[in-house]
């Protein structure tokens, strides 16, 4: 038998221990709790991350593609999914030549299977180096120098091969950077220099290998798939826009705010549902931790009086109720945030799909904020709901409740 | 008993989740022209789970507190095996976006880790009561 003295926090441990389905519902309620509260937190802040991404990765204002290929040129820019749209770079000429176009860039698209990964299409994007002012500034900050034409950059979700080598057509390039996870379609892009984008497409367009009718059909030489534009400094984008349509036809485009736009405004309301669902939850577990709590002291009011009459005073009868209260929330807050975490993080990925939004998760420092923000919050439910009812028992007359029922 | 029970239950459980999960719940990539690192991992694991849960079977039916100290090590080996199948031993597709590595490969890690700690607390657990039947806390 242990002969340590009996403190306020061992009493507590006992009583917990000797009612183990009551303690685990107790807890129950509280990893809830804490279970919706970090992981609301972490995917409402992984949401907004992939949005800020997605804004300082768009670039360009404007984005001319082929008409009815508007779609695929998003998909390009969320995902990264495969597409392959040409038309001819003599439109490149027009397009700078009318009012309100600051700088443009124009880009080559090209699908392929990667001789390392499974069977999933990779994109690749051949980017004017001379003119470029979409892509640079990303690419710079891992690969300083002229990307020259055996050379690639990837982007954080492709898979290069031994000796970082990757094969496309039969074409080998080394991969000379790759760029950090951005929850955008350049995790799933090869950027390589436009030059050499053609000449693989025209490689692989006689070999036959893998070309669609757009690429059989193409003049691959005098082709492009889009013109990037930045707008001058006091013209509206939608007037660019009416601008570029009276001098051009035959052509699609679209406004990077309309991609952004929209995409804002749903990441709002799932922020706002996330937010009023956190608060109702952590409301109603307070309640029903009330209740319960209020149901158990109720319960235990000859076991109260006993430790009054064996010399507890009150404060310290207060403290022991509180101190049940603080290891219940504690556990159940440890064990809800640590089944959120396992359910979140490592299937990240997954949710960000399913969710078909941007989706990044937040850093180290940012994830450590969410959970002592949840711990607190969650540990802080059990003292806050048993207060009243210890208070209660504390002052009740001793013998009188010893008595109760007699 | 209620130990035994619950942690042998708990067992079969995970082994038959590890087993059949890469076929079913949390499948791998259909098999194409030809079948993938993930096929030959989710083969694998079929063996290492029902190892898991037929220990875990053994550990319900059988009192002895010595055989089911050597089950539980054995199982712990075998959480062990069923976490380097899909990581290290034959490994996923190489693409991020499969399936494999979006669902099957968390899946099959968290479970593994799952009878690896838990076959941990038992082998404690059982030495610990070894320990006390022997009187060694007797003061």
């Amino acid at each position: 038998m242990s002969d340590k003295p009996l403190s306020i926090t061992r009493l507590s441990l006992y009583n917990l221990r000797g009612k183990a389905f009551r303690t685990g519902a107790l807890i129950a309620v509280v990893l809830v709790l804490a279970f919706a509260l970090f992981s609301g937190a972490v995917l409402s802040a992984s949401l907004q991350n992939g949005l800020n991404s997605l804004k300082e990765r768009l670039g360009a204002d404007i984005a001319v593609v082929p008409l009815g290929y508007e779609n695929s040129y998003q998909g390009i820019i969320l995902s990264g999914e495969p597409v392959r749209f040409y038309f001819d770079r003599a439109l490149e000429q027009q397009i700078s030549k009318v009012d309100g176009v600051e700088q443009l860039t124009s880009q080559f698209y090209l699908s392929t299977l990667s001789a390392d990964c499974c069977s999933v299409p990779v994109q690749i994007i051949g980017i004017d180096p001379e003119t470029d002012f979409v892509t640079k500034p990303w690419i710079s900050e891992v690969y300083r120098e002229e990307l020259k034409d055996r050379q690639a950059i990837v982007g954080a979700d492709i898979a290069a091969g031994k000796d970082n080598k990757l094969t496309f057509y039969n074409h080998e390039f080394s991969v000379a950077a790759r760029l950090e996870k951005t929850s955008t379609g350049m995790d799933n892009s090869v950027f390589v220099n436009i030059r050499a984008v053609k000449a693989l497409a025209e490689s692989a367009k006689k070999q036959g290998l893998g070309t669609n009718a757009s690429v059989q059909e193409a003049d691959l030489e005098n082709s492009i798939s889009s013109v990037l534009i930045k707008t001058e400094r006091g013209y509206d984008t939608d007037q660019v826009v009416t601008n570029i349509r009276r001098e051009v036809d035959g052509i699609s485009m679209v406004k990077s705010k309309s991609i952004f736009s929209g995409f804002s405004e749903n990441l709002g309301i799932i922020k706002a549902f996330i937010g009023i669902y956190s608060a109702a939850l952590w409301i109603l577990a307070l309640l029903i931790l009330a209740i319960l709590f209020s149901a158990i002291i109720s319960s235990r009011k000859k076991e109260f009086s006993v430790l009054r009459i064996m010399g507890t005073t009150r404060v310290k009868l207060v403290r022991a109720v509180l101190t049940e209260a603080m290891l219940v929330s504690i556990v159940g807050s440890l064990a809800g945030v640590s089944l959120a975490a396992v359910v979140i993080f490592p299937f990240s990925a997954y949710i960000g799909e399913q969710l078909g939004l941007p989706f990044l998760l937040p850093d180290i420092g940012g994830i450590f904020v969410y959970m002592i923000s949840t711990l607190v919050l969650s540990s802080a439910s059990g003292p806050l709901s048993a207060i009243y009812a210890a208070v209660k028992i504390s002052r009740a007359e001793t013998y009188i409740t010893l008595r109760e029922g007699e | 008993m209620k130990n035994r029970l619950s942690s042998g239950i708990l067992f079969v459980v995970l082994g038959l989740l590890i087993g059949v999960g890469p076929r079913t719940i949390f499948s791998v990539c259909p098999v194409g022209n030809m079948p993938m690192s993930c096929h030959w991992s989710a083969m694998a694991e079929i063996g290492a789970g029902m190892l898991i849960a037929l220990t875990g079977a053994l550990l319900l039916l059988i009192q002895n507190a010595q055989i089911r100290l050597g089950l539980s090590f054995t199982l712990f080996l075998s959480g062990v095996l069923a976490l380097l199948l899909p990581t290290v031993l034959i490994g996923m597709c190489g693409s991020v976006h499969m399936d494999c590595n979006k669902l099957t490969l968390p899946a099959l890690v968290i479970l593994s880790a799952l009878v690896i700690v838990t076959s941990a607390v038992n082998i404690i657990s059982l030495l610990l009561n070894e320990k006390r039947r022997s009187g060694t806390y007797v003061r």
